[in-house]
This record gives structure tokens, sequence and C-alpha cells, in this order.
């Protein structure tokens, strides 16, 4: 103490060291006053280490306090193990920060290998975020799997629902739908729109002595050759046991006849198996075209039914276009 | 090949260390390497002067990094898998422990640090960097992989007081 010292001179000297004490305590252990330099140079006045030692506490202060708050760009340049250990402790997490990038980059095999239960910690993350991963993909693998197989079933039930099994002709369900769209596009275009009504001409002669397989192959052929004569955008159908309707998309009554007639000529000439040579098998046909005042497609079949009647009462295996 | 030179660095020159070393094994301690490497430094240093003798060691340091990425690194297919397998390499060979504290191989720039390094942790503070043999050994390491060349510069050392190694690359191109 100053009080105790035996000379003035010793007083001022221990007061001095004094004062260095608090600054250094405070860069330390509190908050350091004025301007670092200045303090410095007061120190290195009574002592040139003093002053060389303030700065490197207060860089080391500053270095120390910026790692606290997750700045990694701060330099420091003192020497020794302490600034160098906080160095060290910088380029650990400078270099776990890239690799926390690589691994939000997708790279999952990052590992670390320094502060301890911290890269012990890291590298769990890391390999439990590998396996989720992985165990995500092989769900999605899974999932894409079980949806493709879902897709394929609802495919084929959306098949069966709208497709005749024995012919693999639409069905009458399918032809109501697509009757209203294809006449909004008729009206739409100002195109045409018929349909073609066919039914095969002694079929109950062919189930009765051919046998019901002779029948089914009778309606498969001409399915078949319904089906190839039109065009692709036509509908052919299935409407009931030996009756077949196709729509006529873009068509004229005169048009479908031709088609019809094509039809009519071409079945007459098919072999099938099972089906009595003496069997006068054909097919008669109606047909009927949308007007301004027929628009439903049952008026349609109608007219086209009465037409067929017409070709059935007049020796049947004939084409005509019902008005 | 230069038929008047005896020692044109190959990896053959460093032996066979199974057949040469049945008892004592591959490794040696770091004071035989450093011993080696320090007497060396007194002799070229001696004759060629400082700066000459760093330019030597740092020219030395290419070759066996390039040897060095040939036999123990390979091609990596991406930076991450780089540096995955030279850590371990430089841990296995007791080289040094290796961090990335920033790479941005677009920009052709790379900041390294290598800690307990084989050249000069826990040497005396000399007030520089001594470790210019590791700037041409991590030059070509990264010329290695990226196919550019780089010049390597030490701006943290053990011998300058910063325990540990930390070097700037920047691509010449």
């Amino acid at each position: 103490m100053a009080g105790d010292s035996d000379t003035p001179a010793q007083g001022e000297r221990e007061r001095q060291l004094a004062d260095c004490i608090a600054e250094l305590r405070d860069v330390v252990l509190g908050n350091p006053k004025g301007d670092p330099d200045e303090v410095a140079a007061r120190l290195s006045a009574v002592d040139s280490d003093l002053g060389d030692l303030y700065i490197a506490l207060y860089r080391i202060r500053g270095f120390g306090l910026a790692l606290a708050q997750g700045d990694l760009s701060a330099d420091l340049h003192v020497p020794g193990p302490l600034g160098g250990s906080l160095k060290g402790l910088q380029a650990n997490l400078r270099h776990m920060t890239w690799q926390a990038e690589e691994i939000a980059a997708g790279d999952l095999s990052q590992r670390t290998m320094f502060l301890g239960e911290f890269s012990d910690a890291f590298n769990s993350m890391a390999q439990q975020l590998g396996q989720t991963l992985d165990e995500l993909r092989k769900r999605e693998h899974d999932l894409v799997e079980a949806n493709a197989a879902l897709e394929a079933a609802q495919a084929r039930l959306r098949e069966q629902a709208t497709r005749d099994p024995l012919t693999g002709l639409f069905n009458r369900r399918y032809l109501d739908d697509r009757w209203r769209s294809e006449v909004a596009r008729s009206k739409r275009n100002g195109r045409p729109l018929s349909i073609l009504l066919a039914d095969l001409d002694h079929f109950k002669d062919v189930n009765d002595r051919g046998g019901h397989a002779a029948g089914d192959a009778t309606l498969v052929a001409f399915a078949t050759l319904l089906a190839e004569s039109i065009r692709a955008s036509d509908v052919p159908c299935r409407v009931g046991g030996d009756e077949f309707l196709a729509l006529m998309i873009d068509s004229t009554p005169e048009d479908a006849a031709v088609c019809a007639e094509r039809i009519r000529e071409e079945f007459g000439s098919v072999e099938i198996p099972g089906v009595p040579v003496d069997c006068a098998l054909g097919a008669s046909f109606g047909i009927a075209e949308l007007t301004a005042e027929v628009t439903e497609l049952d008026e349609l079949i109608r007219i086209a039914d009465r037409a067929l009647y017409e070709v059935k009462g007049t020796g049947r295996n004939r084409v005509v276009i019902g008005r | 090949m230069d038929d008047t030179r005896a020692y044109a660095f190959t990896w053959d020159l460093l032996g066979d260390l199974q057949v040469g070393r049945p008892n004592l094994g591959p490794l040696t301690s770091v004071e035989a390497y450093r011993l080696m490497q320090f007497t060396f430094r007194d002799v070229l240093e001696s004759r060629y002067g400082e700066a000459e003798s760093d330019e030597i060691f740092r020219e030395a340091g290419r070759i066996a990094g390039e040897h060095f990425a040939q036999h123990h690194i390979g091609d990596q297919p991406g930076l991450a898998h780089f540096v995955s397998v030279l850590q371990q390499a430089l841990l296995d060979s007791g080289v040094g422990v290796l961090r990335v504290e920033a790479a941005d191989p677009d920009k052709g720039y790379f900041q390294l640090t290598v800690s307990e390094d084989l050249d000069c942790s826990g040497l005396p503070e000399l007030g520089h960097g001594v470790c210019a043999y590791d700037e041409g050994f991590i030059a070509a390491l990264l010329e290695h992989h990226t196919g550019q060349s780089y010049d390597v510069e030490e701006v943290d050392c053990w011998c300058t007081g910063d325990r540990t190694c930390r070097f700037e690359a920047r691509s010449t191109q």
C-alpha cells in the first residue's frame, strides 16, 4: 500500500502498479475503459512488458467474445498457447461450418474428428440424417411402386367399366358419356355426327346350331371387322346381345352408309369357326344423323332402329339411312 | 529421362518397407524426420540463403504432393470426397490434422489449416513461418484434384506463435 511505503518514490511506484493491475483486471474480468492503445502506452511507461500484455489480453478478449457470438471471421495475432488454442477452436468451427454447408448440399458422408463430444454429436447427427434419408428414399421408392400398381389397377378397372369383356368394344355406359362430349364438339365445330346401328342376321340360328362358342366367335368376328373398318376417332360399341353401334365422328349419314356397306360385304365372306356353312349369317344396318331437332342419343337410336326394322322386314343384309 | 541424374524422384525410391523393415515397420519418429529436415535446412540456407532454400523446399513439396496424391488419394468425385480421403491419408501418415475453413473452387480459393503439423508443431517461436514444404505439398494436392495450378501461402504457423498452420490457396488461372 502507498501509505506503507518508505519513500514517496516507492509510494508512487506502488500506486502506478496498482493502477496497472486494475486495468489488467478490467480487461480479463471486467470491462476495459478507454482507448486500448492509450491504456497500453500508460502501462508501458510503468513496465514495457505490461503494455504488451495488456494489448495481448485485449485482443484475446475481443477474439473470444466474437467467437462466443458466432463470429468466425475475426483475426488474432497473439503468440502462445492461449491465442493458439482460440485460433484452433476457430479453425475447428470454420471447418465444421464448411461441413454443415456440404451436408446442406446433400453430402451426408461428412464426419468430423475434432472437439470431442461435439464431434460425436455432429457425426451422430450426420449419420442419423443419412439413415433417415435412405429410409425416406426407400419409402418413396415403395410409394412410387405402390402408386404405379394402383394406377395400373385403376386403369384396368376403368377399362373393365367401359369395355365389353367379350369383344373388347366400348359398352353403353361409355357411349352415353362420349355422346355428350361428341355432340358438343359437333355443334361447336359445325361438323356432322352420325350413328351406325348394326344387328346380326340369323344370329339365333348360329347359336342354336353352332352352339354358344360359335355365337361368341361370330360376335367377336363382327366386332373386329367393325373396329377395323371405321376410323380411329370413331367409337365402336356393343350395345346389346348381337347389336352394335358406332359413333361416326365428322361423318354424314351417307359417309356412314358407305362404311356400313363395306362392313356388310366383308362380313358375308368372313369364315367363322363353328358356324354352319348353310347359315345365312349377315348384318343389317340402320343409320341416323344428329340434327338440330334430334340431339338425344336415344332419339337417334330410335330412328336408326326404325331403319333397321325396315331392313329386317325387307330381306335383311342391307343398309338403310333413317330419317 | 535424364540419365545424368541419380535421384529424379519416383515412388520406387521409397523402397519396399515390408521387405526392408520387417521388424521396425514403416513408421519412424517425428524427431528423426525433423532431424533430417532441419539439418538439410541448415546446409541449404548456408549455401543458398533463406529465400532460395525455402523455394527448394517448396518445389520438393510439390513433387511430394503430386506423388502422394497419385498413391494415396486417386481421383475422387467432388471436393467433399477429396477432402475426406485426404484427411484420412494425412492422419494415417501422421502428417497432420487437415481442416477446410473456406472453399470456393469456382473462384479458385481455399483456406485450410493443418494442426499438429509434422514440420512445425512444437517448434520454438521464430517469428516467421517454416512450412514452405507444406505450401508446395498442398498446392500439388489441389492441382491434382482441380486440374488448376495453385499458389499456396502460409499465413499462420506454429513458429509465428499461432499454434496451428493456416494456408491460403489461390488459383493462378
